[in-house]
């Protein structure tokens, strides 16, 4: 098919999250949104009308049978990631599947295996690292902005204390390291490569899931990353990547509403604006051209495998009290 | 005396609680083991609630040929699944109501149970509650004449729109969450309905956050029904015959037990509905009981589920 030919979308689910990847399959030239598969027929259909999406399916299974959707998005409960992207890449399709992927390695693995063997493109939906702020970040460390960079400090956190929320619910694998950690490890990741030892302490809430987590993660070449996240903490978002000669400091390191990064160096602040983008999107474009041939993916095998990694050591690290060599 | 029955509980619900403290006060039954997702939670509420063995995935609960009884308290879709899985294991199954709301996912489930020669039974708490048994009674020995009416209602507020009864894709809403108990009650007074009507507001992540019923049994007796979650607190079951007027005025959690009959108010015992669940439940798999809530009583709520599910997407009174 030719680089011309907009990509043919279908989401698996009607998830709330839905609401922003729509809009970045509307947008953009490269992706064509035609259909949408419920667990109800009458309910995909109404999604359906509501969205003006071409096709309604009355289960995931019919929609993965449509031979015209060439990539799927997989918006379901966090249990459901890596089964849902195996059926997906088996019946022909390319999948972006929302973060993150599985808490367990060997899960996020048997998904990319199956992806490669079916010659199919599966990829983790970490919108902001699509972010031209997130790049920008990235260039301006690796530029030497900063110095030498020595420390990574993040954090995303919220306040919810429904126990029923699907972010609670243990039997849906919630959790605050799994709901929003996962980013801050992902951010220090972006910057210092692969932890070689990390170290987790949770508070575990009434509904059993960590409510609060904060981690340290040593990364080769002296670079230690904390962060902490939580679902019963205030509001919180930022990152700020310490080099020995500065720092850079992001107010929004996540959703990237307000793009802009806070240079901080010899007693100045330098703040570099950003155009706003929709990391959406950009993630969207992204695949579609992948899918052409036009582009690599962003974000392959290789990082959904070490997020978890990371994820899955993080967790035994709080379980056990000690220091845990991820892998 | 024989052994207890030995009971694993399937996830970390917040549900598990009552179900917990019922089993303590059961002399037939034991829980012992818990499984959950992830081994060091499934360690730290085993250690919580004192229970012997703690698995670190349900498939490892489910291999425990220790166990007899898995309480499946995982969230709407998974309940069937499940429950086959646990029923092929060779385990006797109590699963969270709904069941499910497809006939072809309920059917499969007893399908499974009657070929593992295992039982199955849907966790309506509030039938074990003898504030239910009174009011069916009455209703049957003709203390309101020939049954006519029935109205109930069931609603609370619910405004966390990731609550996963507000999640499509975990099979929320308010006719699964509160309105089965609604069609639950109505069935027990008045048979299977043979035509429904409903309609939904849908909210939340696209479920019906609110329900409206009516249903018509054999013998044109009519039902009507209204759930929801975008509603105050509220509760209530009234049968009205030919002759007078029952009303139960907490049917589902059965506080304060008391059926009123014509303004006449008549006592119940208050007795823990979970406490009667799980000993009936355990009563059942050595042989001594019969489980109150069978296989007949799941399809017949399934096909009212269905049909008013149909209905409320085509606009049209349904069949069943």
């Amino acid at each position: 098919m030719g680089l011309d030919v907009p990509v043919k979308w279908g989401l698996l689910s009607t998830a709330d999250i839905n609401r922003k990847v729509i809009p970045g399959l509307r947008a953009s030239e490269k992706a064509e949104l035609i259909a949408v598969a419920s667990r109800e027929q009458g309910r995909a259909d109404d999604y359906a009308r509501e969205w003006e999406i071409e096709r309604a399916y009355g289960s995931y299974e019919a929609l993965l049978e449509d031979a015209d959707v060439e990539a799927v998005y997989i918006s379901l409960p966090n249990t459901l990631h890596c089964d849902w992207s195996i059926r997906a890449v088996e019946a022909g399709k390319h999948v972006l599947c929302e973060k993150p992927m599985s808490r367990y390695v060997a899960d996020v693995e048997a998904a990319f295996d199956a992806a490669d063997r079916s010659g199919r493109i599966l990829t983790e939906a970490f919108m902001y690292r699509h972010n031209p702020q997130t790049a920008r970040l990235r260039q301006l460390v690796d530029e030497g902005a900063i110095g030498d960079l020595r420390v990574v400090r993040s954090s995303f956190s919220y306040a919810l204390y429904d126990l029923e929320n699907i972010r609670l619910r243990t039997d849906v694998e919630g959790g605050s390291l799994m709901d929003v950690g996962c980013y801050c490890v992902s951010g220090s990741r972006l910057l210092a490569g692969e932890p070689e030892r990390v170290y987790g302490e949770q508070y575990v809430g009434p509904s059993a899931t960590d409510w609060v987590f904060a981690g340290t993660m040593r990364f080769p070449g002296d670079v230690i990353a904390q962060f902490d996240c939580g679902t019963a903490l205030s509001e919180r978002d930022e990152l700020e990547a310490i080099g020995s000669d500065g720092s850079l400091f992001l107010d929004d390191p996540w959703h990237c509403v307000e793009p802009v990064i806070e240079l901080r160096r010899d007693g100045r602040v330098e703040r570099i604006e950003l155009e706003h983008a929709d990391s959406y999107q950009l993630e969207v474009e992204n695949l579609s051209d992948a899918i052409r041939g036009a582009a690599d993916p962003l974000l392959g095998r290789e990082d959904a495998v070490g997020q978890a990694r990371a994820i899955e050591a993080l967790f035994r690290s709080a379980a056990t009290g000690t220091a845990v060599a991820p892998g | 005396m024989s052994e207890p029955v030995r009971w694993g509980l399937l996830s970390t619900a917040r549900i598990n609680r009552a179900i917990l403290d019922g089993a303590r006060q059961s002399e037939h039954t034991q829980v012992v083991a818990v499984a959950s997702r992830d081994q060091a939670r499934a360690d730290a509420y085993a250690r919580e609630r004192g229970l012997e063995r703690a698995y670190g995935s349900y498939e490892a609960l489910l291999e425990d040929d220790d166990l007899d009884v898995v309480y499946n308290s995982l969230p709407n879709s998974l309940h069937v699944d499940w429950s086959i899985r646990a029923l092929d294991a060779g385990k006797h199954v109590l699963c969270e109501k709904p069941l499910d709301r497809r006939v072809e996912a309920v059917e499969r489930a007893f399908d499974a149970a009657e070929r593992n020669g295992r039982l199955l039974m849907e966790a309506f708490m509030y039938r074990h509650h003898p504030q239910t048994r009174k009011a069916a009674e009455l209703v049957r020995d003709g203390a309101i004449g020939e049954l006519r009416q029935l109205r109930s209602l069931f609603s609370f507020t619910l405004t966390d729109e990731a609550d996963v009864r507000m999640l499509p894709e975990l099979d929320g809403g308010a006719l699964m969450d509160l309105g089965c108990y609604c069609i639950s009650m109505q069935r027990l007074l008045a048979g299977e309905p043979d035509l429904v009507f409903g309609r939904q507001r849908l909210g939340g992540g696209g479920v019906d956050v609110g329900f409206v019923g009516v249903l018509q049994f054999p013998g044109e007796v009519f039902g009507e029904f209204h759930c929801g979650f975008d509603l105050p607190q509220g509760a209530g079951l009234e049968a009205i015959g030919s002759k007078g007027k029952l009303a139960v005025a907490d049917p589902v959690r059965c506080r304060d037990p008391h059926v009123v009959v014509d303004g006449e108010r008549i006592d119940v015992e208050d007795v823990d509905r979970y406490f009667l669940q799980v000993e009936n439940f355990s009563a059942a798999v050595r042989g001594e009981a019969e489980p109150l809530l069978g296989p007949a009583d799941a399809m017949g709520q399934v096909r009212t589920i269905d049909a008013l599910y149909r209905s409320a997407a085509t606009g049209s009174a349904e069949r069943l």
